[in-house]
C-alpha cells in the first residue's frame, strides 16, 4: 500500500496554502505523489521540493490578492447534493432489483399498514371530522329539555322540547341568531304507487334560513308561506317524481289533504335525519303545538359569533328557569342543554370509529416496526460494503444519506401500493358498514386523505429509514472485521432487534384480544336461539288507515282478509299477522294478575302482543301445550313460557291452559282472560336481554294500528314480494304498505354493528398476527446467520443440533413471551375501551387472553422452526474456515 | 467579445477543461496542455488561473468522491459555463478571421 507523502512537509505546505486552495492543492500532490512512488521515482524528494515550492508560490499570490477566500461560483451545495441524490436513488434501485425478496416484504408491509390507516382515515374524515356540510356549521347547536333526575342526554340521545316553551324562550334575550322548531310525522304519499308511508318533517320556515342552503329547484320554505306549501328532499323527488323538473308548482296529497309543491332542496340538506319532505309547522295543522307538556320537537338554534356552547347554554337555562317559574306543573322537573349540532350528528359513532382508528394504528406500528427490523438486519448483512465505504473516506452522513435514501424509495413504493389498497378498501368499508352510520355515503378518497396517506409513508420512511441509517453507519462496526472481534461485539446491534420483536409482539396481542372479544361479542349474538326460525319469512308492515278502519275489530277483519288473498298464492306456507315482530324496535307493556289456585301473587309486568292468523306456525314457534288460536278473542289469552311459570308456578306447564289471569292494565278489577295454550319463549326486545314473559291477545281485542304480516314461503321470500303487494292491493288499494323486508335481514340488521366490529377487527388481528411471525422470522434468521461463527464454534466443541435449535427456539421463545406478557398488561389497562361494543362477554374475558396468548406463541414457535433447523446444521468447518 | 479578453494560458486552460468534461481537474487539466501544447505549468500556476476564470465566472465546480491516493480528499471538477462557452467560440471566430487566407511564411 502507497505511504502518505512526508508528514512535515504536508504540515508545513497546508499551514502556507491559502484556505480556498488547500484541500485541492494538498489531495493533486498527493495524487503526484503516488504515482512517483508507484513508478519508482523519488517520490518523498520531489514531495518535499513541490509541495512547499507551491505553497509558497500560493500564499504569495494570496499577499498580492488574489485566490480569495470565499464559495467558488456555482459553489457544489446544491448542484452536487442533487448529484449525490441522484446517485443513491439509482444505487437504492438497483439494490431493490438485487434483493427482489426483501424489497416485496418490505413494500406490501409498508404497503398493508398505510392502506389501512388510509382507508380507515377516510372514513374517520368523512363521518367525523368533516364539519356539517352548512355556512360557519361550527355555531349550530341543539336545544333539547330532560328531566332533571334522568340526567343530561349525550350527543344523538333523545331529548324534545315543548312548543309552547320553545316560543316562550324565543320571546327572551338569547344569544342566539335564529331559533326553529322541528317535528317529524309519517303520512301517506298518495300520489305514489303503491302509495307510500314516508316521514315528513313539520318545521319553522327559519330552519332552511339556519342553515343558509339553497333549494335545488324553485325556493325553500319562507316565514309568509301558507300551510299547504311543501318542500322536497331530492332522493324523494328522484324516487317518487322521476326528477320531473316541472314539480315546482304541483299539487300533490298527503294522507288526505292536498299541498302545493314549492321546491326541492339538495341531498345534502338535513341528510342525516329520516325526513323527506318539509312542511311549515302552524298551530293550525297541529293542536299539540299548544300543549305545553308535550315535548315532540327538535330545536335547532345559531349562536351569535363569539358565543361558545357554555355561555349558550347558561342562557338559555336562566330563560327556561324563568318560563319554569310561570308554568310549574309541565315545566318543574325539567332542564335545557345545549349540543354542537356536528355532535349531534356524528355522536353515536363516535366512540366506535376512534377506537378503529386506534386499532388501525397499532396495526401500522406493526409494519414499521417489522420494515425496521427486517431493514436493519439487511444492513446487518452489507456491515463490509459500508465498512468499505468509511475507510475510502466517506463521511457518516453520506453512508446514512444512502441508507436513508434506499428507506425513503421502498416507504413511497409501499405508499403507493397503500393507495391502491384503499382504494378498494374504502367502497368495501362503505359496504359492510352498518345502516345508521351518519354521512357514511359521502366517504371517499379526498385531496385531505391523500395528504394523510402521503404523510404517513414519509414518516413511516424515515421512522424505519432512521434506526438502520444511525446503525448501518457507525464506524465502529466497520472495524469489526476479524472473527475474534465478531463474537464479542454484536450485543449492541441484536439488542435493536429484540426490542423490536418485542415490541411488535405486544402490540399484535392488544390487537388480537380486542379481536378475539369482539368475534366472541358477535358469535354470541349470532347464535342465540331466537325461539323461532327467521329463514324463509318475509315481513310486511301495514299500518291500516284510521278513517277506514277505526277499530280493533275492523282492523282484525281488514287482516283477516288479508290472509286468505296471501295464503292462496302459492308459494306461501302459512301467513299470520303480530304487532311488533320478535328483535324488533318497541314494546307494549302492560300489568296482569294471576286467577285462582293456591297463591295468587302480585300484578306482573308482561309484553302485550296481538296477534291474528297463524302467526305461531309461521314463525314456527312451538306450542308447548294447549293450541295457538284464539277462537272468541274477547275471552281468550295465550301465555309464553316465561310467563306460566311467574303467573302460575305450581301448576305444570300441560295444566297452564284452563286457568286463567286478569288485565289490570287500567283497573284492578279488569277483565278475564282463559289462558287457552303456552307457547315458547322468544326473543323480543333486541338481542341481548333474556326472555321476558309476554301475553299474546287477539288483533280483535287489541289493535294498535299497526300489524307485521309475517309470511312463510317455499323459495326466497323475496321472490313473493311483488305478488303479496298485488294481494294487498287487490284488498284495499288504498292501503299503503310500508316496508317489505325479509325476517332474517331485520336480525342481520340488528347485529350489523357487532358483526362489522368483529370483521375489522377480526382482519386486523389476522394483519398483524401475520406480520409479527414474518418479523419473527426475519429477526431470527438475521441472528442465526450472524452467529454462523459461533454456532460453528459450539458445534465444534461438541454441541448437538438439538442443542443449537433449543438455542434458537429457547431465545426466540423468550422474546415472545416477554412481547406478549407487556401486550397482556396493556389489554388489561386498555379493556375498558372496548366494553361498550361488547355483549355477552367481559372485557376481561380470561378465555380471550388465554387464547391469544397460546395461539401467539404457537405461531411464534412455528415461525422459528426455520432458522431454528438452519442453526441446528451450523458446520464446525465454517469456524474454522474463517479464521 | 468582451473587454476582460482571455489570455493566453487562460484560454488554454479552458480548451483543455472542454475536452477534459466532466471530469477535469487540476491534474489532469495540467497534462493535457503539457501532453497537446508541450507548454509546462508550474505546479502553482494552474491554481491561479483556475480561481481568476471561476471569479470572471467562465468556470463551476464541484466536489467529486474521496478518493484513497488523495489521503482521503475529493478532487475538484470544474466545468465551462455558458458565458464561457460563448467567449471561446467568440475568439476562435475572431482568430479563424484573422487567419482567413493567411499563410504565414518566414
Amino acid at each position: 500500500m502507497t505511504p502518505r507523502p512526508p508528514r512535515l512537509a504536508r504540515r508545513l505546505s497546508a499551514l502556507l496554502l491559502p484556505v480556498r486552495v488547500r484541500s485541492e492543492v494538498l489531495g493533486d500532490l498527493e495524487e503526484h505523489f503516488a504515482a512517483r512512488w508507484r513508478s519508482g521515482s523519488r517520490a518523498q524528494l520531489w514531495y518535499w521540493r513541490a509541495a512547499l515550492a507551491c505553497a509558497v508560490r500560493l500564499w504569495l499570490e494570496r499577499i498580492r490578492g488574489g485566490l480569495r477566500a470565499g464559495a467558488p461560483v456555482d459553489s457544489p451545495g446544491i448542484g452536487a447534493h442533487m448529484d449525490s441524490l441522484l446517485r443513491d436513488l439509482r444505487g437504492a434501485l438497483r439494490a431493490l432489483v438485487g434483493a427482489p425478496g426483501v424489497a416485496a416484504v418490505v413494500i406490501l408491509t409498508v404497503g398493508l399498514g398505510v392502506g389501512a390507516n388510509t382507508a380507515v382515515f377516510s372514513v374517520v374524515h368523512g363521518v367525523l371530522l368533516r364539519p356539517l356540510p352548512y355556512p360557519d356549521a361550527e355555531r349550530l347547536v341543539v336545544i333539547k329539555e330532560f328531566l332533571r333526575e334522568r340526567g343530561a342526554p349525550g350527543p344523538g340521545e333523545w331529548g324534545a322540547v315543548s312548543y309552547p316553551n320553545f316560543l316562550d324562550w324565543g320571546a327572551q334575550d338569547l344569544p342566539f341568531e335564529g331559533m326553529a322548531a322541528v317535528g317529524t310525522e309519517s303520512v301517506v304519499l298518495r300520489d305514489a304507487t303503491p302509495p307510500r308511508q314516508i316521514r315528513i318533517g313539520t318545521v319553522n320556515p327559519e330552519l332552511f334560513a339556519l342553515l343558509a342552503t339553497d333549494a335545488l329547484l324553485g325556493r325553500p320554505l319562507r316565514s309568509d308561506d301558507e300551510a299547504d306549501a311543501v318542500v322536497l328532499a331530492e332522493p324523494l323527488w328522484r324516487v317518487a317524481f322521476g326528477g320531473d323538473p316541472q314539480v315546482v308548482g304541483r299539487r300533490i296529497v298527503l294522507d288526505s289533504e292536498s299541498v302545493t309543491v314549492v321546491g326541492v332542496m339538495p341531498a345534502r340538506f338535513l341528510r342525516w335525519s329520516s325526513a323527506q319532505l318539509w312542511r311549515p309547522l302552524t298551530p293550525a295543522t297541529h293542536s299539540l303545538t299548544e300543549e305545553r307538556s308535550f315535548r315532540a320537537y327538535g330545536v335547532v338554534a345559531r349562536l351569535r359569533p363569539g358565543v361558545g356552547v357554555g355561555a349558550a347554554r347558561a342562557a338559555i337555562r336562566l330563560a327556561a328557569a324563568r318560563v319554569a317559574a310561570a308554568y310549574p306543573e309541565a315545566n318543574a322537573s325539567w332542564d335545557v342543554e345545549v349540543t354542537p349540532l356536528h355532535a349531534e350528528v356524528v355522536g353515536p359513532v363516535r366512540g366506535s370509529l376512534r377506537l378503529l382508528f386506534g386499532a388501525v394504528g397499532l396495526l401500522l406500528l406493526i409494519a414499521c416496526s417489522n420494515v425496521a427490523s427486517l431493514l436493519l438486519a439487511r444492513v446487518g448483512g452489507r456491515r463490509r460494503e459500508v465498512a468499505v465505504r468509511r475507510a475510502l473516506g466517506a463521511t457518516r452522513l453520506r453512508v446514512a444519506q444512502q441508507l436513508l435514501v434506499e428507506s425513503l424509495v421502498l416507504a413511497v413504493a409501499g405508499g403507493a401500493v397503500g393507495l391502491v389498497i384503499a382504494r378498494v378498501a374504502v367502497p368495501v368499508l362503505i359496504g359492510v358498514a352498518p345502516a345508521g352510520v351518519p354521512r357514511i355515503d359521502e366517504v371517499a378518497i379526498d385531496p385531505q386523505v391523500a395528504a394523510f396517506a402521503f404523510g404517513v409513508t414519509l414518516a413511516v420512511g424515515l421512522l424505519v429509514g432512521l434506526l438502520p441509517a444511525l446503525q448501518g453507519s457507525s464506524r465502529r462496526d466497520a472495524a469489526g472485521g476479524t472473527p475474534h472481534a465478531r463474537v464479542g461485539r454484536f450485543q449492541g446491534g441484536t439488542r435493536f432487534l429484540d426490542a423490536l420483536v418485542v415490541a411488535e409482539v405486544a402490540l399484535a396481542v392488544v390487537l388480537l384480544l380486542a379481536a378475539g372479544l369482539m368475534v366472541q361479542s358477535f358469535l354470541y349474538l349470532w347464535g342465540y336461539a331466537p325461539g323461532f326460525d327467521p329463514d324463509g319469512v318475509l315481513v310486511v308492515r301495514l299500518s291500516p288507515d284510521e278513517e277506514a278502519y277505526p277499530e280493533a275489530p275492523h282492523q282484525a277483519a281488514l287482516y283477516e282478509r288479508i290472509y286468505s288473498r296471501i295464503g292462496a298464492l302459492p308459494g306461501v306456507e302459512s301467513v299470520g299477522g303480530i304487532t311488533r315482530i320478535p328483535v324488533g324496535d318497541g314494546d307494549i307493556q302492560q300489568t296482569v294478575r294471576a286467577v285462582g289456585g293456591p297463591a295468587p301473587g302480585a300484578n306482573l309486568l308482561v309484553g302485550l302482543r296481538p296477534v291474528s292468523g297463524d302467526y305461531f306456525a309461521t314463525m314456527r314457534v312451538p306450542v308447548l301445550a294447549g293450541r295457538s288460536s284464539l277462537d272468541e278473542p274477547e275471552a281468550e289469552v295465550l301465555v309464553n313460557r316465561s310467563a306460566a311459570r311467574a303467573l302460575f308456578p305450581d301448576t305444570p306447564l300441560e295444566r297452564v291452559p284452563g286457568r286463567a289471569l286478569r288485565d289490570t292494565a287500567r283497573t284492578d278489577q279488569g277483565p278475564e282472560l282463559r289462558v287457552v295454550g303456552v307457547v315458547g319463549d322468544v326473543r323480543h326486545g333486541g338481542l341481548d336481554p333474556a326472555p321476558r314473559p309476554e301475553i299474546y291477545v287477539a288483533h280483535a281485542l287489541r289493535s294498535f294500528g299497526f300489524v307485521e304480516v309475517v309470511l312463510r314461503t317455499r323459495g326466497d321470500p323475496l321472490a313473493a314480494a311483488g305478488e303479496v303487494r298485488e294481494a294487498i292491493a287487490a284488498v284495499d288499494p288504498r292501503q299503503p304498505i310500508l316496508e317489505i323486508v325479509t325476517m332474517s335481514d331485520v336480525i342481520a340488521s340488528k347485529i350489523a354493528g357487532p358483526r362489522f366490529h368483529a370483521t375489522l377487527f377480526g382482519i386486523f388481528g389476522l394483519l398483524a398476527a401475520v406480520l409479527c411471525a414474518v418479523g419473527i422470522v426475519g429477526v431470527s434468521s438475521h441472528w442465526v446467520s450472524r452467529r454462523q461463527y459461533e454456532l460453528g464454534v459450539r458445534a465444534a466443541l461438541g454441541a448437538r443440533p438439538a442443542d443449537l435449535l433449543r438455542m434458537v427456539l429457547g431465545r426466540g421463545m423468550l422474546l415472545c413471551g416477554l412481547g406478549a406478557g407487556v401486550g397482556l398488561g396493556a389489554g388489561l389497562l386498555l379493556s375498558g375501551l372496548v366494553r361498550s361494543l361488547l355483549y355477552g362477554v367481559e372485557a376481561t374475558d380470561v378465555r380471550a387472553f388465554v387464547a391469544v396468548v397460546v395461539t401467539l406463541l404457537a405461531l411464534a414457535a412455528a415461525a422459528l422452526a426455520g432458522p431454528g433447523r438452519r442453526a441446528a446444521r451450523a458446520d464446525p468447518l465454517v469456524a474454522i474456515r474463517s479464521e | 467579445m468582451s473587454r476582460n479578453a482571455l489570455g493566453e494560458l487562460e484560454h488554454l486552460v479552458l480548451l483543455a477543461i472542454a475536452r477534459l468534461e466532466p471530469g477535469a481537474y487540476a491534474v489532469n487539466v495540467v497534462q493535457e496542455i503539457r501532453s497537446r501544447t508541450g507548454r509546462d505549468l508550474g505546479q502553482a500556476s494552474i491554481y491561479i488561473v483556475l480561481s481568476r476564470l471561476a471569479d470572471k465566472g467562465y468556470l463551476r465546480s464541484r466536489l467529486g468522491d474521496p478518493v484513497a491516493d488523495r489521503g482521503g480528499r475529493p478532487r475538484r471538477f470544474y466545468a465551462l459555463t455558458a458565458r464561457a462557452v460563448e467567449e471561446l467560440r467568440a475568439t476562435h471566430q475572431a482568430l479563424r478571421s484573422m487567419w482567413d487566407g493567411l499563410e504565414v511564411v518566414r
